[in-house]
């Protein structure tokens, strides 16, 4: 690679000049935090292996039948007969090139298996973040427009117990309901099992098997995004602007739904980057009790056939996912507020 | 229209607004705004002045109840529901508020809300209005209106910001534009070119203007005629140099000798302030409304509670024993 | 103090949440003191043919599962572990989230931006994953489950000791000590760490509300402790069987959400109670 002479006489003029944006700024500091969290993750990984029954080989080993040179090998391969230190160093360096090892499990590395599940993981939480801060906000609506009337007594009492209900006896009560009760949903799987509908039909069918596992995601988020939405509207409503806005003689609709909610939608943004974090562990048990082929039944998988690779490369690779999520969060919540600068 | 030129813009009569039963806010007020006319709404803070200008333009909160007559060119908007009234605010009658730094949403850009309500009342194109827009914002003297057009809020000074206020109010050509203490949270040099261009702009349109404020220099310098209010009631109304000059309600009078640089005597007694403070609208007093704190009470005004009774042709008073001289 | 506390708790009382609240978990608090007493052969033992619906042999009220294991004893001993787990991850993570948040917010400086950045990386870090990760790899006990959810959970305290101590140490009471050479330990506990006590009670409520969720659902997984029987592991086997015999799924899940409830008004009513400024706010 040879820069142009200009340009290097230009960088060597001021010195790290591509740092003092405002984004160049913000990004290098989302960076650094994203390589505090992955190194948190690495380190931690480190030493749940090394409490881990027997050592990094014997995992690596797994259920395969490995001589005893083989394993000594992989040992000096390894470093394990190295320094502690070294050794995490070692491990860093895998892991920073997410080599996560083989997985005994699926017969395949660890990677691989990652990459193939993590879309549905993905699409799990995402559309529980779009459901539960769209009906969260709506129920904020409707009881701050309505504060102290029945109504918003009632929302505020479903709150409280989705508040107080796991997803998993949610997932649970929901089973029973639609699925053996009133055999109307579909009670576990991405898909119909060797269905050959595709398009539109074949959307249809994954938002059916779908539903029920958001549903089961969502309900506790729904109960937060409703009361702090509650709250923020009845904040935003005494504002100036709002009648400003009214006095225009436009539509109360708008008034609400353009002026009052986009303002108050902020601090449940702010909320959602906190959200991806959970809902990527709670799909762990969704996944699970869904049949769901995400990154979280894999999890579940990887603890029950111990095959630790598996299960620290999934922690890591979340971990990494909700790193790039709030970054993505931050960039949309700077669109929302014009007043956010970049910092 | 059938208007006759002397048929006025806004007239309210025998307005009230009280808070449930039991708590009268506002009482018969009464005052009229002509095509082209400044009004000048004045009182101590408290006194009903923005409750008087809100329920106008409708926008009191729900927990208020409002009673009388408010007619905008012969429409009584106090039986409109907010449907119907939705079509005269923003449209034949518009609103410039205190606070210029929160009378705009923080999160839509200047331009939208301009158009926002031009679209609202005007069967126009996205780019119809948008051009509409910017001419609106030259014409309230905002530099480089077509770049402020996409600004947020928060970029634009208080001064600015009051002028995109200014624009939306004035989009569709209302016939009245009431303006609750427009200038009061801007810097001087900054208040006396809002003042102007309100001037302007009310000339150009012949607008009916009801300005409200508590800066009796305010009214001298842009109204022609002056309302006084006390306590949720309007004490007297005139002229604004007959009314200021001459007051004829004691407390117009303490109102003038308040300022800071203004003594005022009245019959050789040198008033210098008014003792004591605007009773709350829970403990309103028998009889006068000013009467405890005035130092011409005498024991009708503590019994009976003065009508507001016409002086000359053009001024009123509500007081049994007016100071100041007879014309 | 004893005047204090006294009336802390009459104040609850009065506070509708906080009745309710507190009568459910004193509900609660008696089944874990009285499982021994009411059912002294522990909750494994086999009691009755398996597979009873509640109210088929009044001996068994709750039914029996499976196995013929008595529900009502699950649901007895389960409290127990529901209560020590809840309350023993509570402490740890609030006595982490503590120490990390009162020396953020009271050195401030880079000592703050370190642990800050700390606290921040680990809220980033999916809890429940983790959790799994470390009961799964290190092996399923009671303690581990309880260290488990105390690490993943510290930092929520963190950040609410360290905005209570940002605001406090510019006090001027907090000055004065400082001004006559009061050591930093001293000023840190005699005079900010009382002050904080209300903020962080309540948040103690969510956080035993939010570890009793969590062990349930390790249970739930099949990561419990083997040896104890919690709501999550009826709530498990009960699943198995969820088409002929769902009450072996409801009647743990509604103890469950019912103890979590209690905990969530208590904390409700606490907050009340304990910031009266706050309540105003909203």
């Amino acid at each position: 690679m040879s820069a142009s002479p200009t340009s290097a006489t230009r960088q060597t003029a001021v010195p790290f000049h591509f740092l003092s944006g405002p984004l160049p700024r913000y990004v290098l500091r989302r960076l650094s935090q994203a390589v505090l969290v992955l190194l948190l993750v690495i380190v931690g990984s480190f030493f749940l292996l090394k409490m881990a029954p027997g050592d990094l080989v014997d995992v690596l080993a797994g259920n395969s039948d490995m001589t005893a040179e083989q394993m000594a090998a992989l040992r000096t391969q390894y470093g394990l007969d190295q320094p502690l230190l070294v050794q995490l160093f070692l491990y860093m360096k895998r892991l920073v090139t997410l080599d996560f090892g083989y997985s005994p499990l699926n017969a395949a590395p660890v990677l691989d298996v990652i990459m193939q599940r993590w879309p549905v993981t993905a699409i799990l939480v995402a559309s529980s973040v779009v459901v539960s801060m769209t009906l969260g906000a709506l129920l904020g609506v409707v009881s701050a427009r309505n504060a102290g009337k029945p109504i918003d007594l009632a929302i505020s009492m479903v709150m409280l117990l989705f508040y107080a209900t796991p997803s998993f006896v949610i997932a649970i009560c929901f089973i029973l309901f639609f699925s053996v009760f009133l055999g109307v949903m579909p009670i576990a799987g991405f898909a119909t099992v060797g269905t050959q509908a595709t398009g539109l039909a074949y959307a249809w069918d994954v938002a059916k098997h779908l539903a029920m596992p958001v549903a089961a995601l969502c309900t506790f988020y729904i109960a937060i995004y409703g009361r702090i939405g509650r709250a923020a509207m009845l904040e935003v409503l005494k504002l100036d602007y709002v009648r400003t806005a009214r006095a225009k003689g436009i539509s109360e609709r708008r008034v609400i739904y353009v002026h009052a909610l986009r303002n108050a939608m902020l601090p449940l943004v702010t909320m959602a980057g906190l959200q991806v974090s959970a809902l990527v562990g709670g799909a762990v048990l969704i996944e699970t009790i869904f049949g769901l082929p995400g990154m979280g039944r894999t999890a579940f998988d990887a603890v029950f056939e111990r095959d630790t690779n598996l299960l620290l490369g999934v922690l890591f690779i979340s971990s990494l996912s909700v790193v790039v999520v709030n970054f993505i969060i931050d960039l949309l919540y700077m669109v929302l507020d014009p007043r956010v600068e970049l910092t | 229209m059938s208007l006759t030129p002397a048929a006025p813009l806004l007239s309210v009569e025998n307005l009230s607004i009280s808070y449930g039963d039991a708590v009268p806010l506002v009482e018969q007020v009464n005052f009229t705004v002509r095509r082209g006319e400044t009004v000048g709404l004045v009182g101590e803070s408290g006194c009903g002045k923005s409750l008087t200008a809100l329920s106008v333009m409708g926008l009191l909160s729900e927990n208020l109840r409002t009673g009388g007559a408010i007619e905008l060119e012969g429409t009584n908007l106090i039986n409109l529901d907010q449907k119907a009234l939705r079509h005269y605010r923003g449209n034949r009658m518009a609103m410039i508020f205190q606070e210029p730094l929160t009378a705009l949403n923080p999160v839509l850009t200047v331009g939208a809300q301009v158009v926002e309500v031009l679209r609202a009342h005007q069967p126009m194109s996205k780019a119809e209005a948008e051009k509409r827009a910017i001419e609106l914002l030259e014409q309230v003297r905002i530099p480089d209106a077509a770049e402020r057009f996409h600004d947020y809020p928060h970029r634009l000074s208080g001064g600015m910001r009051q002028r995109v206020v200014i624009a939306i109010a004035i989009a569709c050509n209302p016939s009245l534009l009431i303006a609750d203490e427009p200038t009061t949270a801007l810097d001087v040099t900054v208040q006396a070119q809002i003042l102007q261009l309100l001037k302007t702009l009310q000339r150009e349109a012949d607008l009916g203007l009801l300005l409200i404020t508590h800066d009796l220099g305010v009214v001298r310098q842009v109204a022609d005629r002056i309302v006084v209010m006390y306590a949720g009631a309007v004490v007297e109304e005139g002229p604004v140099d007959a009314v200021l000059d001459n007051p004829r309600h004691p407390y117009t009078a303490g109102l003038l000798a308040a300022r800071p640089h203004g003594s005022f005597s009245v019959q050789g007694h040198r008033l210098l302030d008014i003792h004591g403070a605007v009773p709350p609208p829970t403990a309103r007093p028998e009889g006068c409304l000013f009467q405890p704190r005035c130092i011409y009470a005498q024991d009708d005004c503590k019994a009976v509670r003065p009508q507001f009774t016409t002086l000359e042709a053009d001024r009123a008073v509500r007081c049994f024993h007016p100071v100041g001289r007879q014309d | 103090m004893n005047s204090g506390s006294q009336s802390l708790i009459a104040r609850l009382l009065r506070h509708p949440s906080g009745l309710v609240g507190l009568l459910l978990l004193l509900l609660v608090l008696g089944m874990a003191l009285g499982a021994g007493y009411f059912y002294p052969s522990g909750p494994w033992s086999l009691s009755g043919s398996p597979r009873l619906w509640p109210g088929q042999n009044p001996a068994l009220p709750l039914g029996t599962d499976s196995l013929g294991r008595d529900l009502a004893a699950g649901l007895f001993h389960g409290s127990r572990v529901s209560l020590a787990v809840g309350a023993a991850a509570a402490i740890f993570s609030v006595a982490i989230g503590t120490i990390i948040g009162g020396l953020s917010g009271y050195y401030g400086g880079w000592i703050d931006d370190v642990l800050m950045r700390l606290t921040d990386a680990m809220q980033t870090i999916p809890s429940f994953l983790s959790a799994i990760a470390i009961v799964g790899i290190v092996g399923p006990s009671l303690v581990t489950i309880i260290v488990a959810i105390a690490i993943v959970s510290w930092p929520m305290i963190a950040r609410l000791v360290r905005a209570e101590f940002l605001r406090l140490r510019t006090y001027d009471f907090v000055q004065s000590c400082r001004i006559i050479g009061m050591s930093d330990l001293r000023i840190i506990f005699t005079q900010i760490l009382p002050n904080c006590l209300a903020p962080i009670i309540v948040a103690s409520s969510v956080l035993v509300a939010t570890a009793i969720i969590v062990e349930a659902s390790l249970s739930f997984l099949g990561l419990g402790d083997p040896n104890a029987m919690s709501w999550g592991t009826m709530l498990g086997n009960g699943r198995a069987a969820l088409r002929t015999a769902w009450y072996m799924t409801a009647i743990p899940a509604a103890a469950l959400v019912l103890t979590v409830l209690a905990l969530n008004l208590l904390g409700d009513a606490l907050n009340d109670v304990l910031n009266p400024r706050l309540k105003e706010r909203s």
